[in-house]
């Protein structure tokens, strides 16, 4: 047993990682082409306006759930928005955040065009942490905007007129999945501006922009949408469920920054916060590079059902970074 | 009769007075003929104010006893779509009615004859294509008159998924009870959101007994009073590319106007039969199906304002970064003090 947790605690997950998110891009890419079907409410996006996806990211589908009457939502109708989200929170709890770091194929690609920023040598860039904080919350407006909405298609709030139809799945029409996942197809049908009324014309320009956004974020900040992505934010609320856990021991941590220079989406609490012992933020995708990056012993644990299954060593550490100086070196050229 | 052609002096030979006679008998049941298309609308009549749209797909319901709510249809005679009339059974007794769920099992249809007008309805539960069918058969003149009206209605909800949708859109015929039926032909992308547009061609297929039948008359007809006729291929089909209806300034385009048309199907074979005791050597076979359709993409889908969105997005985020990562990497300027 001891053998086994050795051999992994001294693995490289990174390159784990790699090969389950390209299995996972091909899965929700084109499963759909080989009669894969897994269901409509998954915690990631798998998006139905891509001929070949296998299945509906459940913002889709939520945000179509809730495209009815209070006293509908009340009812047996509402009865299936709420077996639905208990889907997804089923789907959830299994892999936690994990989803993001592992199995999102917006999220892969954009890990694809960092590999070709690297290549190109180009800077790349992070927030400072003012900066992180504000912009954080988008993710935040954006749930509550894709909750209300809907809500507001069907129902009068305060007496005000009914929103428009044509703000059907509002965030479908921005999300950059909608556009960019079928393009895997060979399918362009989606980059288009809509020109049936000022609401679509609106609408449909800024998803276009936002693609636009999301190509040339990506290749300047890792993991640059997933910083707005309000799947990140529905997922936090449901993950302190999850059986997959990323725990900190803060006793052990002599604040070194590796994790948080490690970090794709740079989040400094997990350097910093020595008193937390569950350390998934918000912005967490659970990747797990900041357990290979950390030299202290068990220090950062990866637990399934509180039994840990890849811990922080020092062993391990070396294992995957050589030596001290060649981190220290890599972690210097980065900042760079 | 007689004293009208007597007095016109072309029809006092006896020969052209028997042609002119038969022509004037065939005018006079082509516009009989005409006149007694039946067919099946999902809009409602202007003064029943029960109905209310349902769903995505054109349909209207009507609410029930404890909240439930059924699809309903109205029984209308002519060829226009919007100005044929609304109708009740002249003979309310003499009527066959079949209804069908997606799952192709006959279910709780209801073809009802009290009011003033005939209607459908139905509680839509299961997902894909309901089929209703309302025939009527009459004997007149050696011709059994078999006029089928033909209701094809969609039900889907998205919160019930997507499976098995290529199983579920059809196209179903039930020839063991309804002898003839247009049925449309699915096109190979289709599925429940399916709707068709201004400039797509659609196929359609008239059987007879669940068989294809060649040179049967399809007329389809659009609310804006246009019509086209074709005859069927030796494989029962016929392609009709709808044209558009639709023009408005683009403040006021609507992509989800959908525009009615109905289509018949229309032939007569030689049979010899009897019905409720009545001989007849012909049979003449019309049937109908409604449906809609909305304005063309092309009207309101725009890839090169995409085109332009993007590069514009693209040069101005690039260049904004470019120029602040210019300033931020200031060169180093030592100050010196006059001490």
């Amino acid at each position: 047993m001891n053998r086994i947790k050795k051999y992994i605690n001294n693995s490289n997950v990174s390159r784990f990682r790699f090969i389950v998110q390209i299995l996972a891009f091909f899965l929700f890419v084109y499963g759909g082409y080989f009669f894969i079907h897994v269901g409509q409410q998954l915690p990631t996006f798998a998006c139905p306006y891509n001929a070949g996806s296998p299945g509906t990211c459940y913002l889709i589908a939520m945000q179509h759930g809730l495209h009815m009457e209070w006293k509908d939502l009340i009812s047996y109708r509402g009865l299936a928005f709420f077996m639905g989200l208990g889907t997804f929170v089923l789907f959830f709890i299994i892999f936690n955040k994990s989803w993001c770091g592992f199995m999102c194929p917006l999220g892969t690609l954009q890990d694809w065009i960092t590999k070709v920023r690297k290549a190109t040598m180009t800077k790349f860039s992070r927030y400072d942490q003012l900066g992180f904080k504000r912009l954080k919350k988008i993710k935040y407006v954006l749930l509550i905007l894709i909750i209300i909405i809907p809500l507001g298609m069907s129902n009068s709030f305060f007496g005000a007129p009914k929103i428009s139809h044509d703000m059907s799945a509002p965030f479908c029409q921005i999300c950059p999945g909608r556009t960019v996942l079928p393009l895997f197809s060979g399918d362009t049908s989606q980059l288009f501006i809509d020109f049936r009324n000022p609401t679509t014309i609106v609408m449909s320009s800024l998803g276009i922009l936002i693609t636009a956004l999301f190509f040339v974020g990506s290749f300047l900040k890792k993991r640059f949408f997933c910083f707005f992505c309000p799947m990140s934010a529905l997922q936090f609320l449901f993950s302190r469920f999850g059986v997959l856990r990323l725990t900190k021991n803060g006793e052990n941590c002599t604040k070194c920054g590796n994790c948080y220079r490690v970090c794709d989406v740079g989040i400094l609490e997990i350097a910093e916060d020595v008193t937390s012992k569950n350390i998934v933020k918000d912005d967490c995708m659970m990747c797990f590079k900041c357990v290979e990056a950390c030299p202290e012993e068990n220090c950062l644990d990866v637990k399934v059902l509180n039994q840990k299954i890849f811990s922080s060593t020092e062993e391990g550490f070396f294992k995957r970074y050589g030596h001290q100086e060649e981190l220290t070196k890599t972690t210097k050229e980065k900042d760079a | 009769m007689n004293s009208l052609l007597n007095r016109m002096n072309i029809f006092k030979n006896k020969g052209v007075r028997l042609l002119g006679v038969l022509l004037l008998f065939s005018f006079l049941i082509q516009t009989v003929d005409a006149e007694n298309h039946i067919w099946f609308s999902n809009k409602p009549p202007a003064d029943d104010k029960r109905a209310a749209p349902s769903g995505m797909h054109g349909l209207s319901s009507i609410k029930g006893k404890r909240g439930s709510s059924s699809v309903i249809q109205w029984l209308r005679q002519g060829t226009h779509p919007l100005k044929s009339n609304y109708i009740q059974l002249s003979d309310t007794n003499n009527f066959e009615f079949y209804f069908y769920s997606p799952e192709e099992k006959e279910t709780q249809g209801n073809f009802s004859t009290k009011g003033k007008i005939a209607t459908l309805t139905y509680p839509s539960k299961e997902e894909g294509y309901y089929n209703g069918y309302l025939i009527l058969k009459q004997v007149s003149n050696d011709t059994l008159y078999v006029n089928i009206a033909k209701a094809e209605m969609l039900n889907h909800s998205c919160r019930n998924g997507h499976k098995n949708v290529r199983k579920k859109i059809g196209p179903n015929a039930y020839p063991k009870t309804v002898p003839a039926e247009i049925i449309r032909k699915r096109t190979s992308s289709e599925n429940f959101h399916y709707f068709a547009l201004s400039g797509d061609e659609v196929e359609y297929q008239f059987l007879i007994d669940g068989e294809p039948v060649e040179g049967a008359r399809l007329s389809f007809n659009t609310q804006t009073g246009w019509q086209k006729i074709l005859h069927t291929d030796e494989s029962g089909n016929s392609t009709f590319q709808i044209l558009q209806d639709y023009f408005s300034s683009w403040q006021e385009l609507n992509n989800r106007k959908v525009y009615d048309y109905v289509i018949f199907g229309d032939f007569t074979i030689n049979e010899s039969g009897n019905y409720k005791g009545e001989a007849y050597s012909y049979v003449n076979y019309t049937t109908s199906l409604a449906d809609g359709y909305r304005p063309a993409k092309t009207m309101y889908m725009s890839m090169f304002w995409a085109f332009i969105v993007f590069m514009v997005t693209v040069i101005i985020s690039v260049a904004g970064i470019f120029i602040y990562r210019i300033n931020k990497n200031k060169i180093y300027k030592e100050v010196h003090f006059d001490e």
